[in-house]
């Protein structure tokens, strides 16, 4: 008899668990989940959260959820757990390539990556760190590849360093403990480093290349159902980029709070303009190409991606001519 | 015994028809388990096979297996030889379990991957570093056994060999000692069970450029979900290996134990 009535607790759960799941595809979009990283990259997401200003611009709710790097978040973007993702653009190819159904339609910033040498070391060039070991954040991070190209484009092998991938927080506690000679990593790590003086800053990224750093990616799904949300989301971005330069001490507050940063942090890093923000996706195009042949190249992925593939425009372009 | 193996095998080819169907059916997606009907998950066998076949052409693989194996024997030996004497120590004399039993009992529901930072710290980025690591799995299941099988000793066997005039050495290597092998002994095949399960935590902070344990998150976070399975294979079927080995080991060892 318990048997029986298992079996129909069971056929009762099931029927309702994919019963609501085709009421859920029926209905309008109830809620955008957005996925973010604790980087300084990302402050235009937290500007926008913070203010209200996703919800107010498009009538609907927002959630966010924090991911510790770029692969478990494109993992979430794949599960159908994410609607938006801001994410570096090197993990936002790989799963792109990989079979996710999204696109980048803005840049979330430039460059705003540093390579850090502990504090005795005398650097005098790239070619100072063969043999050293320089820890970045693990393939495809954004770093890695910024590294690799900066690396060959001086004619030096990467294979010529010894390089180890790990977190950020692994980085900070490995160059204090002389584990490692240095390390490359996103803001804020680079600012953390020298201001508890466990480093010094020797290259900004910006001085390797001119390269993208982390985007908006909006999955298919999203864009099918509601273009027109996706034209607000982009929209309210590009207003959270312009409040970064000039309101810069309501961004700190808001990033000290999200970020859980001493503001002053959050201060020497913005002030020193190593990351640059700015929304136009078109911009970017030619350093994502890079990044795409970089992976290529590493085996990451197997094709060439072409612009129509990783981009969508025109919610950028609507954006910027809605008033 | 002949339609037993005919099961074990029955079952490991049912475990692998209803994979391939889910991944050729793609099943899991139609269920709307996995969203996405583009990604290769879960991966085919045949794209499984191919992975291995890769990564042990490019000696990817082969020089992992060896490097795991390096960082787990690190940890094993490390955690023998601790934890055998500290379980002797603390089942054999009260004072000592009092003093080492509450530092023990607080460090051991820490879990590995905790372990990490101090590992780095003290080790650096080192294989003794990703040793530590499953030596920290390792060590608490042999102590634990260990200990048990010191207090479990017969008493009556004791006091035997007290009348017999042993002093508390002999009493110790003579009796305690044979009695708690078959525990010591289950504790160090626990321990491997465990140090093996630490290998992904013991070796994804960078130690070394191979390892099981690294190549399984690297893989994952590239999305190349044929070789995050080809190397959970090989991982389980290692671990498999390991205890069999032991197994027989353990039952040669103490094969004059009557048991059932």
């Amino acid at each position: 008899m318990n048997k029986i009535k298992l079996v129909f607790a069971i056929l009762i759960v099931g029927a309702l668990f994919f019963g609501l799941g085709c009421v859920e595809k029926s209905t309008k979009i109830k809620e955008v989940r957005v996925g973010y990283q604790p980087s300084t990259h990302h402050i235009a997401e937290f500007i926008s959260m913070q203010k209200g200003w996703f919800t107010q611009e498009t009538g609907i709710p927002f959630t966010d959820k924090e991911f510790i790097g770029g692969a478990p978040e494109m993992e979430a973007m794949m599960a159908g757990e994410l609607d938006i993702a801001y994410v570096g653009a090197t993990p936002a190819l790989n799963a792109i390539a990989k079979g996710l159904e999204a696109k980048i339609v803005a840049s979330a910033n430039n460059e705003g990556s540093a390579l850090v040498m502990r504090n005795d070391f005398n650097y005098t060039g790239p070619r100072d760190l063969i043999g050293k070991k320089i820890a970045t954040l693990p393939r495809p991070s954004i770093q890695d590849t910024v590294l690799r190209v900066w690396l060959l484009n001086n004619s030096i092998k990467p294979e010529e360093l010894d390089i180890k991938f790990m977190s950020g927080a692994e980085m900070l506690t490995s160059l204090s403990s002389g584990a490692i000679d240095g390390f490359i990593s996103p803001e804020p790590g680079p600012t953390q480093a020298e201001m508890k003086g466990i480093g010094k800053i020797v290259v900004n990224s910006s001085d390797m290349w001119m390269h993208p750093c982390c985007v908006v990616v909006v999955s298919d799904k999203l864009i099918k159902e509601d273009p027109d949300l996706v034209k607000n989301i982009v929209k309210t971005h590009i207003k959270a980029m312009k409040y970064i330069d000039t309101n810069e001490n309501e961004t700190i507050n808001i990033s000290s709070n999200k970020l859980k940063l001493a503001p002053e942090i959050l201060k020497t890093s913005l002030e020193s303009g190593r990351t640059k923000y700015d929304a136009d996706p078109r911009k970017i195009e030619s350093g994502i190409k890079r990044f795409s042949d970089d992976l290529l190249e590493l085996k990451i992925i197997s094709k060439e991606m072409n612009t129509s593939e990783l981009f969508d425009f025109t919610f950028y372009d609507q954006a910027i001519k809605s008033p | 015994m002949k339609s037993f193996k005919i099961e074990k095998f029955l079952g490991i080819g049912l475990f692998i028809i209803i994979w391939e169907f889910a991944a050729r059916s793609k099943i899991l997606f139609f269920l709307g388990i996995v969203k996405m009907e583009g990604l290769a998950f879960p991966p085919t066998l045949s794209a499984v096979a191919e992975a291995f076949y890769q990564d042990i052409l490019n000696g990817t693989m082969t020089l992992s297996i060896g490097y795991s194996i390096l960082h787990m024997l690190i940890g094993l030996i490390g955690a023998v030889l601790l934890g055998i004497p500290l379980g002797v120590l603390t089942g054999w004399s009260r004072r000592a379990e009092y003093i080492i039993d509450p530092i023990i009992q607080i460090l051991r529901p820490i879990p590995p991957l905790a372990w990490i930072p101090i590992a780095i710290m003290m080790l650096g980025l080192t294989h003794q570093a990703a040793g530590f690591i499953i030596f920290i799995g390792a060590f608490f299941p042999i102590l634990v056994n260990t200990y048990s099988g010191v207090r479990g000793t017969d008493m009556r066997l004791v006091e035997m060999a007290k009348t017999l005039g042993a002093n508390d050495t002999q009493i110790l290597t003579k009796v305690v000692l044979p009695y708690s092998t078959p525990l010591m002994t289950a504790g160090v095949r626990i321990s491997m069970g465990v140090g093996w399960m630490c290998v992904v935590a013991a070796e994804m902070f960078g130690v070394s450029k191979y390892g099981l344990g690294w190549m399984i998150p690297y893989y994952s976070n590239i999305f190349m979900y044929n070789y995050v399975f080809a190397y959970m294979l090989i991982l389980g079927l290692i671990g498999y290996a390991m205890d069999t080995i032991f197994k027989l080991f353990e039952s040669w060892k103490l094969r004059w134990r009557e048991t059932i």
